[in-house]
């Protein structure tokens, strides 16, 4: 199932279904009516959801910079909750959800921004007190990565108009 | 114009905008030397069938060079090679008119000692299958060379160009891996009676460290600025008594030195090189550093980084080995063009074809190909995969 995003075109081989969440387009079914921000992409597997967010930095080195990669973290952190209440209002969430980032970042960042969302979404069961899960894993890689990793999967970088 | 063929030349006829770009045989690769470049600096350094290099060149940047590789790739040879080559002085200091007879045996036991080959046989570090002589040849900024070879039979080695040798005379500093603030007391004699297992650096270490501190007003500035951080971070002071007796006083209390942490002892090395004025910004030789990193905290760590960078815009040439990711990106973020900071990135690996030593440098921290430290975080990406994703998407 090819989708395009942000630059990117991805084929989900194995998906049931895979759409722009964050659509802006009232013509189109998936049109969300919300000003809120949302993950850009939904893909529903046998088993689970994937919740996908694309960002192609034309500057990775600010986020070297304290102040900028908390505030990516904080901004990736409440397109997840918040996608994930809109997905609730749609009665979609049934599946356990894993939240995917691809960003174009050095991979020491991926690595601690990764660290960052599991902590803060948080992923898994916080403690005793919580029953279930906002999000079953989050992983934040870039496309070299993603296309190692991920070969049902595959994304390609579509040419600048 | 090419560095390669003039690797030596004079830079005060050039502009700091001036920009050299190599027409490389395997790299692309661009310099952006200050102006002018100093004279004490090491320029070039080629090895030929020297341990495990069957033929490598490098390029040195005036300022700072941070060699990485993995394990087994020839960085801490690579800074032993440049370090020796600059230690001629170590002759020409006593005797200015020395022979060439001098120079070649006082070059042997340098490397000899540096490197302790199997039996102190100066033969035995010829690349294992190596036909040829082995060759180390290193051009300094001022148009000074030395060029050596032996053969596995040597008892020598045969000097075959030391055109202005003599004259570069800057002593050159090499801080090994392991700090040596908690072994120094008596090390130098025990180093010369008995056969320790320990290379020359170490005992070369020991002797700087043991000199007299200058006097206050002749310190270098930013030597003094760089005292006082150092000082404040660790909490204390180090006091010398000479002889290698070394204690860390807080206050009024004086504690062993190796009762305090290891890093603040590998910290306490550069404060003292700094106070004997071993390290002096526009006078010293090059700094070879292995692995500063080693028992450093991430503080520590980027005063380190700050106060290297500060020695390098007040003319050191500054040569280290890490493996360390944090130190790695510290020169990255805290370097700034604007100070003329030059950073060259050399990544020592071994051809996948070949199975021979390689370099590629570089003075673009994203362009480090290939980059030991960055694909270890993609293992760790992938591992944190395989626990999130499963076999999903495969």
């Amino acid at each position: 199932m090819k989708i395009k995003c942000d630059g990117f075109e991805f084929n989900f081989t194995d998906a049931l279904n895979a759409f722009i969440f964050d659509e802006k387009d009232k013509n189109n079914p998936h049109y969300h009516n919300l000003s809120h921000a949302m993950v850009d992409i939904i893909v529903e597997l046998q088993e689970y959801y994937l919740f996908v967010e694309v960002k192609d930095f034309p500057d990775p080195k600010i986020y070297n910079d304290h102040e900028h990669f908390n505030h990516l973290r904080e901004s990736l952190k409440y397109k997840y909750r918040d996608s994930w209440l809109y997905r609730w209002c749609e009665d979609k969430t049934e599946k356990p959800i894993k939240y995917l980032c691809l960003l174009e970042l050095e991979k020491g960042l991926l690595t601690r921004m990764t660290k960052e969302l599991r902590k803060q979404i948080p992923i898994s069961i916080a403690g005793a007190r919580w029953c279930k899960e906002i999000s079953d894993g989050c992983a934040v890689l870039n496309i070299e990565i993603w296309n190692q990793r991920f070969t049902a999967w595959p994304v390609t970088r579509l040419p600048k108009v | 114009m090419s560095l390669y063929h003039t690797p030596y030349i004079r830079a005060d006829r050039f502009t700091p905008a001036d920009i050299y770009e190599r027409p490389s045989r395997s790299v692309t690769y661009l310099f952006l030397f200050p102006n002018p470049i100093p004279s004490f600096m090491i320029a070039t350094l080629e090895l030929k069938n020297f341990t495990g290099f069957s033929q490598l060149e490098i390029n040195f940047s005036p300022r700072i060079n941070v060699l990485i590789g993995e394990n087994g790739t020839g960085k801490t040879k690579l800074l032993k090679a440049a370090y020796a080559l600059c230690s001629g002085i170590s002759v020409f200091k006593s005797k200015p008119d020395v022979g060439k007879d001098e120079i070649e045996s006082a070059l042997t036991s340098k490397l000899v000692r540096l490197f302790m080959p199997l039996e102190d046989k100066l033969g035995k570090l010829i690349r294992y299958g190596a036909t040829e002589n082995a060759q180390l040849n290193a051009c300094f900024a001022s148009g000074e060379k030395v060029a050596l070879s032996f053969h596995t039979n040597s008892k020598s080695v045969a000097i075959f160009d030391n055109t202005n040798y003599a004259q570069y005379h800057y002593e050159p500093v090499f801080i090994p891996t392991k700090e040596v603030l908690s072994f120094m007391k008596g090390f130098n004699s025990l180093y010369e009676k008995y056969d320790l297992s320990f290379d020359q650096t170490y005992q070369d270490i020991c002797l700087l460290l043991d000199l007299p501190e200058m006097r206050v007003e002749r310190l270098h500035e930013k030597a003094k600025w760089a005292i006082d951080a150092i000082e404040t971070l660790c909490g204390g002071r180090f006091i010398f008594y000479g002889g290698g007796n070394v204690t860390f006083k807080t206050g009024n209390v004086e504690y062993s030195a190796n009762s305090i942490a290891e890093g603040f002892r590998k910290a306490g090395m550069l404060l003292r090189l700094l106070e004997t004025g071993a390290i002096q910004p526009g006078i010293s030789g090059p700094i070879f550093w292995d692995e500063p990193e080693s028992n450093l905290n991430p503080k520590l760590m980027r005063l380190i980084v700050d106060i290297v960078l500060e020695l390098s815009r007040n003319g050191q040439q500054i040569v280290l080995a890490t493996h360390d990711y944090v130190l790695l990106k510290w020169f990255d973020l805290l370097m700034d063009k604007s100070k003329e900071d030059y950073v060259l990135y050399h990544s020592l690996y071994r051809d996948k074809e070949t199975d021979e030593l390689r370099l590629h440098s570089t003075n673009n921290y994203l362009a480090i190909e290939p980059n030991p430290i960055d694909e270890t975080f993609e293992t760790l990406i992938n591992s944190e995969l395989d626990r999130t994703m499963g076999g999903l998407g495969r």
